[in-house]
């Protein structure tokens, strides 16, 4: 049961227990409850005392509960107390660290019954209303400022006729932190009706002097304020009480503050918040003054205290709400995700909902896992005689108070006091530039003088400092809970200087003064001509250098992947990968595994050891004009965050002539979610079974390519490429001519032209194929010549096309097929141009130019530049007849003719070869 | 009269020098078409035919550079004193010469030659550079449809290795031009190669039945006052594919016997 009462018109500030043995069981018929709480906290004069900050000449509370009489006539209270708790207004404080202590063995007292404790100790009076007679008595006692036990901020005990009574004082964690008195366990045998507490507010005035033992003398102790008024000017004050019975009754009440000098009370609370000071400073900038480095960060916020110990000043206003935004350029620093976990609501005790208000929490200490733990806390303030000391932990992103993903938890677990401190800052990054702003809301309405937060710097520092030198600042915005009657909120900064490159050097001023030098290597694992073998492409920068972009990397001349067998991740999965988080990707791939060709590592952050993500290479379908392109899919996960699923298309486009691919990736994101990526590294690893083929050419080439920066400068990238033992691969390909159709003279005959290459052959690179002299050029049958420009652009026209090709390819699945054409060329006649084409799923295109001339009076067409890439077979089918370049100019029965044929290999071998031309001749 | 004589000798000499091509010239707009050539011996009688040889040579061009037009038809007209004559010499079907190089040409149809000579034709093939495409002219003694004359002219180049034969068709007429060979010229050449510069020499001895004959006869038809005199000796037409048509006459001089 729970009640408000305004029976008494006083402002209250503290309980007073009391207890005495119980005589009588009450009875079951008679519920408890609490029948009168009140309370106030008067200036001298006896008038309310409203000044926030203020300190009030004391502080006085009651309670009692409701009793009846035996038949015998005894009054009794309807329940045998056990625990009370006193919840003070927030912000109301007691500074025990103020007075002297006395100990429970002086309490006690040497002369029975009588305390021992110095009279500078006493800092107010404890009225005991006792039951079990036939009207109730009072038993009045000094109430002692004790000392403190450990696990306890201040306790108060008082000698109630020999029985010793102790308050003890803490924190309410998880809540509004104001201070909750309690005393528990009373012994059955007290009877308790109710009890008065009188706190002084500064006790030692003279004006106590009165009420001290009569032994006693005057206060030793130097005049400092006991107690102090919140800073905070938000209505009256609330203070709860709680009481629980040995008989498992329980009750609950509570008043507001008032005023008790009007007809009817009047609730009032603390006002003049406009006179309160508020002169915070600010420290606040990062471990280190190398640019583009990992750093922790230091922030002090100083609040002068000079006024606390001045019974006739105000304290300061106290900090509410504080802001503090870091200059651009400081952001998370990826590689501090290494072995980084968050702290889920569960350890840390949030039982508020994410995002919801207020925040609220458990009142246990938080049990972050070490692994969440990115800085510590100092709290330095004059209520204690020792600071406070913590530790600040990363919260789990999304399972935090602010459904953020970027929050922390401050949590103090102080032992010596007993405090447990659990704060929520919340850190909003600039989704576009990263930078941070940090805000803590409704902060303790207690007199902090110092509130320091390192967050841990190293290599793994949890900031990245600003990729150029130049002066910074941090600022802020902090709120006193004085606000907003004391003025718009302070704005204390801190300004400091990155002054020096993270690797020596002058140091750049402004981004386009960065250096864009990356490094590069590029290769195959095992470099053995015409091996199958893992392709690796490993790119680096150091700190302080312009960020990668996009990428365009060339391969050398015959380094060819075997699409046969491999799938292709359609678009709408990669959609689907793009839309999912990191984790559901990493659980389940979006792209079928029949598609995955590679793997790739990003490596993010500054510093020497940065946070390394993995992801896959995938095959993929074609792209911004490309016959296939690769996808790379990164789940973004790295340490508790998970920043979704990172998808970046690769344009492959294939050099029609040369079969050289080159790599053209879209932009690399450089920020998720705030969070910049800050690239540092990236290998691509081709390695799936059998995909990726070397050369068969040992000439000394080159993987190029370029590196756009997120400037859009651009490095030139280049890594020495050269395989060896070439030597082993043979090379005796076959070439089988035949001539279709009429045979005599003045006929057209069709010729078709198969190659076939052994497998695991050095490839071939040219071809050169005499015809005999007795076949001239047909002349009259060259119609059409496509010019390079529409042949370019694949609008050949149809008088243009003289025959058709076919090839096939371990390399492909399906064969290339394609038109066989006469198109301009820079030869005195025109090239014979051979284009293939793959199917619509792969559209690879490849050209093959044969140079026509003559030899020894026959046609020669030669093949001079073959692609290096292994061709299983190769069909030329020359049409004949009327659309024939061939005439006979003399019957080919008779003397069946050959050929001349020669044939170089990539790998420099060579072979000639004079076959006969297969006719229709019997 | 010595004088006169030398300077004869001299435009002689030049004209015989292969591939001088600095005849007469006519120009139309942009194109220019030159006609070259003489007769050989220049010494003839005035009043009957005597064998000679006839060297003809013609170029086509542009003064600009531009491509050539290409030539659709072309005609080449000898002067009334000369004669073409075939009867008893031996006839090649064209069929023979198709597709034939210059040695089976030869080795089909030699008895039959009445000349030789070459030819160039620049080839333009689109967004290329032209070209030009050098063949070796054999002209063999043919007969028309109808059994009338014919000159084959078969042109056979090893670089590209083409072939091909220009039918030339005799016919008479009167006039000062008594002589005409008219060639279309035939798809065979395709549509690229644009007919540039060639020169035909033309003579054959041959004896039928006992009598000496020749292919071509001339004479030098001065008057009987004058020892030497200037003829116009040959005309050629060109025409071209777009519908132009250029005529070009040689002058040359003789000297009577």
């Amino acid at each position: 049961m729970r009640k408000n009462r305004f029976t008494r018109p006083y402002l209250a500030v503290l309980l007073a227990m009391c207890s005495v043995w119980l005589m009588l069981a009450s009875p079951a018929s008679a519920a408890f409850d609490i029948s009168a709480f009140d309370g106030t906290t008067p200036l001298q004069g006896g008038e309310p005392a409203t000044q926030a900050g203020s300190h009030p000449f004391l502080a006085s509370t009651s309670f009692s509960f409701s009793t009846y009489f035996t038949p015998g006539g005894r009054e009794w209270p309807t329940g045998t107390l056990k625990d009370a708790v006193v919840d003070l207004p927030a912000g109301l404080s007691a500074n025990s660290a103020a007075y002297p202590t006395c100990t429970d063995l002086k309490l006690v007292g040497a002369s029975g019954g009588e305390p021992d404790c110095p009279e500078s100790s006493q800092v107010g009076v404890l009225i005991l209303k006792a039951g079990g007679g036939t009207a109730p008595f009072n038993q009045v006692g000094g109430l002692y400022n004790m000392e403190r036990p450990g696990g306890a901020t201040a306790v108060l005990g008082a000698n109630i006729a020999g029985s010793l009574i102790h308050l003890v004082a803490g924190i309410r964690t998880g809540g509004d932190y104001g201070v909750r008195i309690s005393s528990r366990n009373t012994p059955q045998t007290v009877v308790v009706e109710g009890a008065t507490v009188i706190l002084w507010g500064t006790p030692a005035a003279p004006a106590f002097d009165s009420q001290r033992r009569p032994t006693a003398g005057p206060s030793t102790a130097a005049l400092r304020p006991f107690l102090t008024l919140p800073t905070s000017c938000l209505g009256p004050l609330r203070t709860d009480l709680h009481v629980t019975t040995w008989e498992g009754e329980a009750d609950s009440s509570f008043f507001l503050s008032h005023d008790d000098t009007t007809p009817v009370p009047n609730p009032i609370g603390t006002t003049g918040c406009n006179t309160l000071g508020f002169s915070p400073a600010l420290r606040a900038h990062p471990t280190t003054s190398l640019a583009d480095s990992p750093s922790g960060l230091e922030a002090d916020l100083h609040f002068p205290q000079d006024d606390f110990d001045d019974p006739d000043k105000m304290v300061e206003a106290q900090l509410r709400d504080a802001v503090a935004t870091l200059p651009e350029g400081i952001a998370v620093n990826p590689a501090a995700a290494n072995g980084l976990q968050g702290c889920s609501a569960a350890d840390v005790g949030l039982t508020s909902a994410p995002g919801a208000t207020p925040i609220a929490y458990t009142e246990a200490a938080a049990h972050c896992p070490d692994a969440s733990k990115v800085g510590s806390v100092e709290i330095g303030t004059p209520l204690l005689d020792h600071q406070v000391r913590g530790d600040v932990y990363l919260a789990t992103p999304f399972d935090n108070p602010f459904g953020s993903l970027l929050a922390f938890y401050v949590a103090v677990d102080d032992g010596e006091s007993g405090i447990v401190v659990k704060l929520a800052g919340g850190v909003e990054a600039d989704p576009a530039s990263g930078r941070l702003t940090a805000t803590f809301t409704e902060s303790p309405q207690l007199p902090f003088e110092d509130l320091r937060l390192d967050f841990f710097g190293g290599p793994g520092g949890l900031l990245r400092t600003p990729a150029t030198c130049g002066t910074y600042s941090t600022a802020s915005s902090l709120t006193p809970w004085s606000a907003p009657d004391s003025g718009p909120p302070a704005t204390p900064s801190d300004t400091y200087s990155i002054e020096q490159a993270p690797t020596g050097g002058v140091c750049p001023r402004s981004p386009a003064e960065q250096p864009h030098v990356p490094s590069f290597d590029a290769g195959a694992i095992s470099p053995v001509a015409g091996a199958d073998s893992p392709f690796v492409a490993d790119l680096r920068r150091e700190d302080g250098s312009q960020q990668f972009s996009s990428l365009a990397l060339t391969p050398p001349r015959g380094l060819v992947a075997k699409l046969a067998g491999v799938s292709t991740c359609a678009d709408s999965a990669l959609a689907t990968a793009r839309a999912r988080t990191g984790r559901e990707e990493e659980r389940a791939p979006s792209c079928p595994a029949a598609s995955r060709v590679g793997s790739v590592a990003v490596g993010a952050g500054a510093g020497f050891t940065p946070f390394y993500l993995g992801g896959s290479l995938y095959l993929a379908s074609p792209y911004k004009g490309a016959p296939l392109s690769l996808a790379i899919v990164v789940p973004a996960l790295a340490g508790p965050f998970d920043l979704g699923t990172i998808v970046v298309r690769a344009a492959i486009q294939v050099d029609p002539r040369s079969a050289q691919i080159t790599v053209e990736s879209d932009p690399i994101p450089s920020i998720l979610q705030g969070i910049p990526l800050d690239v540092r590294s990236l290998q691509l690893r081709l390695d799936r079974p059998g995909f990726t083929l070397n050369p068969t050419s040992c000439e000394p080439t080159a993987v190029s390519g370029q590196l756009l920066s997120t400037l859009g400068q651009g490095a030139p990238l280049r890594s020495r490429f050269q395989l060896g033992e070439c030597g082993r691969l043979g090379f005796a390909p076959k070439l089988r001519l035949s001539l279709r159709g009429r045979t005599g003279r003045n006929a057209h005959p069709a010729l078709t032209a198969v190659l076939t290459p052994r497998p695991d052959d050095a490839n071939v690179a040219g071809i050169s194929v005499s015809l005999p002299p007795s076949m001239l050029l047909a002349q009259e049958h060259i119609r059409g010549v496509c010019t390079r420009a529409r042949f370019a652009a694949r609008a050949c026209p149809p008088d243009s096309v003289y025959g058709s090709a076919e090839a096939r390819t371990p390399l492909l699945d399906q064969p290339l097929s394609g038109d066989v054409y006469l198109r301009s060329s820079d030869n005195r006649l025109p090239d014979l141009a051979v284009m293939l084409r793959g199917p619509d799923s792969q559209p690879i295109e490849l050209e093959l130019s044969g140079r026509i001339d003559s030899a020894q009076g026959g046609i020669r067409i030669a093949f001079a530049a073959a692609p290096d890439a292994p061709v299983s077979r190769l069909v030329l089918r020359m049409r004949g007849g009327r659309d024939g370049l061939l005439v006979n100019a003399r019957g080919i029965c008779l003397a069946r003719p050959r050929a001349r044929v020669r044939l170089r290999a990539q790998n420099g071998k060579r072979a000639t070869r004079s076959p006969r031309l297969r006719t229709s001749c019997r | 009269m010595k004088l006169a004589a030398a300077a004869l000798a001299a435009a002689v000499a030049l004209a015989l020098l292969p591939g001088a091509a600095v005849g007469e010239r006519t120009q139309r707009g942009n194109l220019i078409v030159s006609l070259d050539g003489g007769i050989a011996p220049l010494r003839l009688p005035r009043d009957r035919p005597a064998p000679v040889a006839v060297r003809i040579g013609g170029e086509i061009r542009t003064d600009d550079g531009s491509p050539l037009p290409r030539v659709t038809r072309t005609e080449i007209a000898l002067a009334g004193s000369g004669l073409l004559s075939t009867h008893g010499l031996p006839t090649c079907p064209r069929a023979r010469l198709r597709n034939a190089t210059g040695a089976l040409a030869m080795q089909r149809c030699r008895a039959a030659l009445v000349g030789s000579g070459r030819l160039e034709a620049e080839v333009f093939v689109p967004e290329q550079a032209p070209f030009t495409i050098h063949a070796s002219l054999l002209a063999f003694n043919g007969s028309g449809r109808g059994g009338g004359a014919a000159v084959w002219v078969h042109a056979y180049s090893a670089d590209p290795p083409v072939s091909l034969v220009l039918p030339f068709l005799v016919r008479h007429q009167d006039g000062a031009f008594r002589t005409v060979l008219t060639a279309a010229l035939p798809r065979a050449v395709g549509t690229y190669p644009h007919l540039a510069r060639f020169q035909l020499n033309l003579s054959r001895k041959y004896t039928y039945r006992g009598q000496r004959r020749s292919f071509l006869s001339a004479s030098c038809p001065v008057p009987p006052s004058l020892t030497a005199g200037f003829l116009t000796f040959a005309r050629a037409t060109y025409r071209f594919e777009d519908e132009r048509s250029l005529s070009v006459d040689s002058v040359r001089s003789c000297r009577a016997r």
